[in-house]
This record gives structure tokens, C-alpha cells and sequence, in this order.
């Protein structure tokens, strides 16, 4: 009896040192798993809000994929390097990584192509140049024609913000609806926040502050559930400039309080001067 | 009655003795296995290989350890097997060394406690003598030295500085003294240079008022040689007390001389000394951290893939920073087709 334990033991134990050793991997696997490694690493450093370090696991992840001409993976990661850059408001940079995708555009699906031009054209409209924002949102709805297009609701979104800062705010609110039915329809819900935000700025320019209040406290409240600090910022910003419209400095010099806390929380420059000078403006 | 017929005692007993054989002879098998897998690491672990013990004493045991690795010219050519502290506090260890190496030690070797690289692990390396008596034999007593430790040596570069930086600041303390024979030497010379320079001036003066007057009377030029010869006196005796600064300067000129050759020699060493550093072990150390960073990180991955731990991950999968209107990082799956 006593053997036929043993036996069993050693039988176990050759089955389980089978089943726990690792398989052989091929030179073409070993490669693709260090593409995903570095891009899972590069997506914890965002989350952690370590963007710079994040930039650097998608160069690595950038670099990999061009040495094996994985144009998918190129397309994949030179849009998340450019995202990352414009986050850490370097557009320059930003401007360059798109240029991968955008200067061959035939190697690539279509897609991406359209996903770049759209981010070049939100490029554009932050730097104010509204004309080059135009025609990169053409090209982006040109490469996303149809209604089910995954990116619709944030290119319409961008064509509202144009309208907007072109001064045509109605235009921009019929827009705005648009992309409300398409992000709900989708269940973006950061799209969504995006398009109420819009929406609240559209209401507080027209002159209807109470309006512009309640869509922009709706779009804080989305964007807190997704946990999206730069936006929630922006949120809080705009509702400063509203309630100071309205009035209403104590509130107004809250949320400006508030979007300071933020935007020193995601180490946005850009977003700590614009909280500063909400702040002096109510003092 | 229906069904299969009820089977005979007989060849019950039969299929039972069937049943029995087979049982053993699958025990028999995993009995072999085992034998044979204790076998192939007893083999592995050198049970098998004949070996003689050599001895040596050490100060301290510190940085040594059953098992550790006797090596020669970088081939692991035994073990450490035993360490124990006699009355003396002298620490005896024991070596086994491997036989096929005996002709290649000889009895004068030396036995030294390094490290593989600079922060691996520690290994005892024999280091071969003249090799006039022969090969080592069973309890020979070799001799045992430790190679200084990292810790070591930057206290000895330390050490080597101390001096040098108290030197430098003598001789700065030195040259800035107001006191100093050297300071007090230049100040003289100092007020030298200025005193002949002014007795040149009206040396000129003079010369040329003499030039333009020595048709005036001879009165008037003895007046004037008279006051020449007085210059000149003050001159000669500017020119005593510049001799005297220069002897001065002289004199302490071979102090300061040696002890800036002493400082230039100490920052000359120890110069050297970090060159060495700097050159030969830090690339090494940047070299094995690297090595270990990537090992350490295909160890990780090799885990990841093994069973149980790939059931317990989530499967690997591309992430993409999907275009967000608002500036949001908000990572989603890659879909096949985005339309």
C-alpha cells in the first residue's frame, strides 16, 4: 500500500512538473510578446499618471513594431504615443508621431488614418489654428463615413468646438446634439461628458447661464465617474467661468479652487495657469 | 432468465490474479522510476565522484557558506564542506575537491574569498603556487587570503585621500597666510619693484636735466652728481633688500615645491585609483545590472506563461488610447475593425 502512495506521489508529481513547465516560443512570438508587454506597461504607467514614463513604453513598443513592420502595431502605438504627448502638451512631438501614420497612409487601415487626422485637427484647434483643423477634420469624417463609426462622436464633437470657436453656436449645439445620440447610442460615456461640457460652453456664450450650469455639472459628474482627472479640470473650469458670469463669485472661486487642486494633481501646466487666472479674475 | 451468466469462482480468482500483476508491475515501474530520478541527482550532485579533502584556515568565517563553489581558472573544481572554529578562534574550513583536478593544484596553492563579479556571489578561487611540491593530496593545509571587500576598498581610496586633502589645505593654509615667509617675501618684493621704479624716474630726470644743464657749471653738476650718487646709494640699498626677499623667497621655494609634489603625487594616486574604478568596475557593474534587469524581467515573463499562473493573469491584450475630444487617456481593447 505504502508504495502505491509513492507511485502516486511521483506520478503527481511528474504530471504536475509537465503541466507548470513553459512551452518553447518562436523568435516571432517572443517579439510580439515583448510589443505587449511594453504597451501593458506603457497603459499602468498612464494610469498611475506617469506620462513621461508612459511615453517611453510606447516608443519602446513603437520601435518594436517598426522593426517587424507589424503596421497595425505601428498604427496602434504612434496614436497612443501622440495621445500621450498631447496630454503631457508637447504637440510638436505629438504632430511628429502622427506623421507615421499619416505620411503613408495606403500602408495603413483606414481606421487609423482617420483616428490620426482626427488628432491632428484637435492639435490644430488647441493651438488655434482653425484652418488647419478644418481640413484635418474633413480628411478624419472622410475615413469615417459611416454612422457606426467607433471615433463619430468625438470627430463631431471636434467639429462643434470648431463651430464654437468660429463663433457659430447654434450650428455648434445642433452638432452637439448629433453627437449626444451617437455617444449614448455607443455608450461613450466620455464622449458624452465631452458633448455636454461643449454644450454647457455653447449655453453659457449664448447668454443661457442656468442651462450651462446644469449640462456642465452633468458632464463633471460622468466624467468623475470614469475617473478622468484632466477632464473633471476642465469641468471645473468652465463652471467657474459660468458662475462668474452668473455672479456667483463664491462658487466660482470654489470651482477654480478646486480645478487648481486638480490640474497640480495631474501636473498640467496649462491647466494651472488657466485655474490662476480664473482666480485672479474673481479676486 | 436473461443477462450474462453468472461467472465461476475459478475465473474470478483468475481475473483478480490479472488484476493483481498489473498492480505491480505499475508499482514496480514507479519504484524503478524513483530509484532512477534519486540516482540521476545524486549523480548530479556529485555523490558518485570521487573526491579528497583539503583544509585551510581563515580569520573570520564572514562571506562563506556550506556548498559555496571552489573554483580554479573560473572551473568549479569542488565545494566548501564543512566550517568549524577550533580553541584559537581560527575558523578551519573544509574543502572537497574534485580528483580529476588534483594534478592541476599544487600544495602550495592559496586559497582566496572573492566574488564572481562585483556584486556576485562569493566563491573561493584556488590560486596555484610554484608548484615545487607537487600536487595537493588528501588534508592538505593550503593557505587562505581575502580579497579586499567593495566596502574595503572605497575606505582605503578614502583613506588615501584624507592625507592629500590635508596637505592641499596646509599649503593653501600656507600660501595664504599673511605671516608666511612666501607672503612676506613677495610683499617686500612688492615694495622693491615700486622703490626702483621710482628711482628710475628720477634717475631719467636727472639725467636729462644733467644733459641739458652740464653747460651751467660744474657747481650745479657736482650738485647734481651728489644727488645722483645719493640715488644710487638708495638704489643699491633697495637692490640689498631685494637680494634679501629673493634669498627669502629662496629658501622657502624647496618646502613648497616638496609638499606641491606630495599633493600632486597623492591626486596623481588616487586619480589613478577612481580612473580604475570608473574604467574596469563600474561598466562591469552597469554591464551585470542590466544583465540581471533582463534576466529578471524573462524569469517574470517564463512564470506568467507557466501553468497555474496564465490561468490566474488576464490574457494579454492590445490597448489603445482611443481618440477622446475632450484630451482623456482612456485605454480600450482593439477592436479587429473600427467600423
Amino acid at each position: 500500500m505504502r508504495t502505491a502512495y509513492a507511485g502516486l506521489i511521483l506520478g503527481w508529481a511528474l504530471g504536475l512538473g509537465g503541466c507548470g513547465s513553459t512551452p518553447p516560443q518562436t523568435g516571432a512570438e517572443v517579439q510580439r510578446e515583448h510589443l505587449i508587454d511594453a504597451g501593458e506597461r506603457a497603459q499602468r504607467a498612464v494610469g498611475r499618471g506617469d506620462l513621461t514614463r508612459a511615453a517611453g513604453f510606447y516608443r519602446e513598443a513603437l520601435r518594436l513594431a517598426e522593426s517587424i513592420e507589424d503596421f497595425r502595431a505601428i498604427a496602434i502605438h504612434a496614436l497612443n504615443l501622440a495621445a500621450v504627448y498631447q496630454a503631457l502638451e508637447e504637440p510638436a512631438l505629438a504632430d511628429r508621431a502622427l506623421d507615421r501614420v499619416l505620411s503613408a497612409p495606403e500602408r495603413f487601415e483606414r481606421q487609423w488614418s482617420a483616428e490620426a487626422a482626427g488628432r491632428k485637427a484637435m492639435l490644430a484647434l488647441q493651438a488655434g489654428e482653425q484652418d488647419a483643423a478644418a481640413l484635418w477634420l474633413a480628411r478624419a469624417e472622410k475615413g469615417c463615413p459611416a454612422a457606426a463609426c467607433r471615433i463619430r462622436p468625438a470627430l463631431l464633437n471636434l467639429r462643434a468646438q470648431w463651430m464654437l470657436e468660429r463663433g457659430a453656436t447654434d450650428e455648434a449645439r445642433a452638432v452637439l446634439e448629433q453627437s449626444l445620440a451617437a455617444s449614448r447610442a455607443q455608450g461613450n460615456g466620455e464622449e458624452e461628458a465631452n458633448a455636454l461640457r461643449l454644450d454647457g460652453r455653447a449655453a453659457s456664450r449664448a447668454g443661457h447661464l442656468g442651462r450651462a450650469v446644469e449640462q456642465l455639472t452633468r458632464a463633471l459628474e460622468i466624467d468623475k465617474r470614469l475617473a478622468l482627472p484632466r477632464k473633471i479640470a476642465l469641468d471645473l473650469l468652465e463652471l467657474g467661468e459660468a458662475e462668474l458670469a452668473r455672479g456667483e463669485r463664491e462658487a466660482a472661486r470654489d470651482y477654480a479652487r478646486r480645478a487648481l487642486y486638480v490640474s497640480r494633481a495631474t501636473r498640467s501646466r496649462r491647466q494651472q495657469e488657466a485655474s490662476a487666472r480664473l482666480l485672479e479674475r474673481i479676486q | 432468465m436473461t443477462g450474462e451468466p453468472l461467472k465461476t469462482g475459478s475465473e474470478m480468482r483468475r481475473n483478480l490474479r490479472n488484476v493483481e500483476f498489473a498492480s505491480r508491475v505499475f508499482l514496480a515501474i514507479a519504484v524503478v522510476s524513483l530509484c532512477a530520478a534519486v540516482a540521476l541527482l545524486a549523480y548530479h550532485q556529485g555523490v558518485f565522484t570521487r573526491t579528497i579533502r583539503v583544509y585551510f584556515y581563515a580569520g573570520t568565517a564572514d562571506g562563506m557558506n556550506k556548498g559555496m563553489a571552489v573554483k580554479l581558472v573560473g572551473f568549479k573544481v569542488g565545494s566548501l564542506e564543512q566550517i568549524s572554529i577550533d580553541r584559537d578562534l581560527r575558523v578551519k574550513v573544509e574543502l572537497r575537491v574534485d580528483a580529476k583536478y588534483i594534478p592541476m593544484i599544487d600544495s602550495e596553492a592559496t586559497v582566496r574569498l572573492t566574488k564572481e563579479t562585483l556584486i556576485g556571489a562569493n566563491v573561493l578561487e584556488l590560486r596555484n603556487g610554484s608548484g615545487d611540491k607537487g600536487p595537493i593530496a588528501e588534508k592538505t593545509i593550503l593557505r587562505y587570503e581575502r580579497e579586499p571587500a567593495l566596502e574595503e576598498i572605497v575606505a582605503a581610496l578614502a583613506n588615501q585621500l584624507q592625507p592629500m586633502v590635508g596637505e592641499v589645505r596646509q599649503a593653501t593654509a600656507y600660501f595664504s597666510n599673511p605671516d608666511s615667509d612666501f607672503r612676506q617675501a613677495v610683499r617686500q618684493l612688492n615694495r622693491t619693484a615700486a622703490t626702483l621704479a621710482e628711482a628710475g624716474v628720477e634717475m631719467k630726470r636727472l639725467i636729462v636735466i644733467a644733459t641739458d644743464r652740464v653747460d651751467k657749471g660744474e657747481m650745479r653738476l657736482r650738485q647734481v652728481l651728489d644727488t645722483t650718487d645719493g640715488l644710487l646709494k638708495e638704489a643699491s640699498s633697495s637692490l640689498a633688500v631685494l637680494d634679501s626677499s629673493l634669498r627669502k623667497v629662496d629658501a622657502a621655494l624647496p618646502g613648497i615645491a616638496t609638499k606641491l609634489d606630495a599633493s600632486l603625487e597623492s591626486i596623481r594616486v588616487t586619480s589613478e585609483a577612481m580612473r580604475g574604478i570608473l574604467t574596469d568596475e563600474l561598466p562591469s557593474i552597469v554591464g551585470e545590472a542590466g544583465a540581471l534587469v533582463s534576466d529578471t524581467g524573462e524569469m517574470v515573463r517564463g512564470a506568467k506563461r507557466s501553468w497555474p499562473v496564465r490561468n490566474l493573469l488576464p490574457p494579454s491584450q492590445e490597448l489603445q488610447l482611443r481618440l477622446d475630444s475632450g484630451g482623456g487617456l482612456t485605454a480600450h481593447p482593439v477592436e479587429n475593425s473600427g467600423r
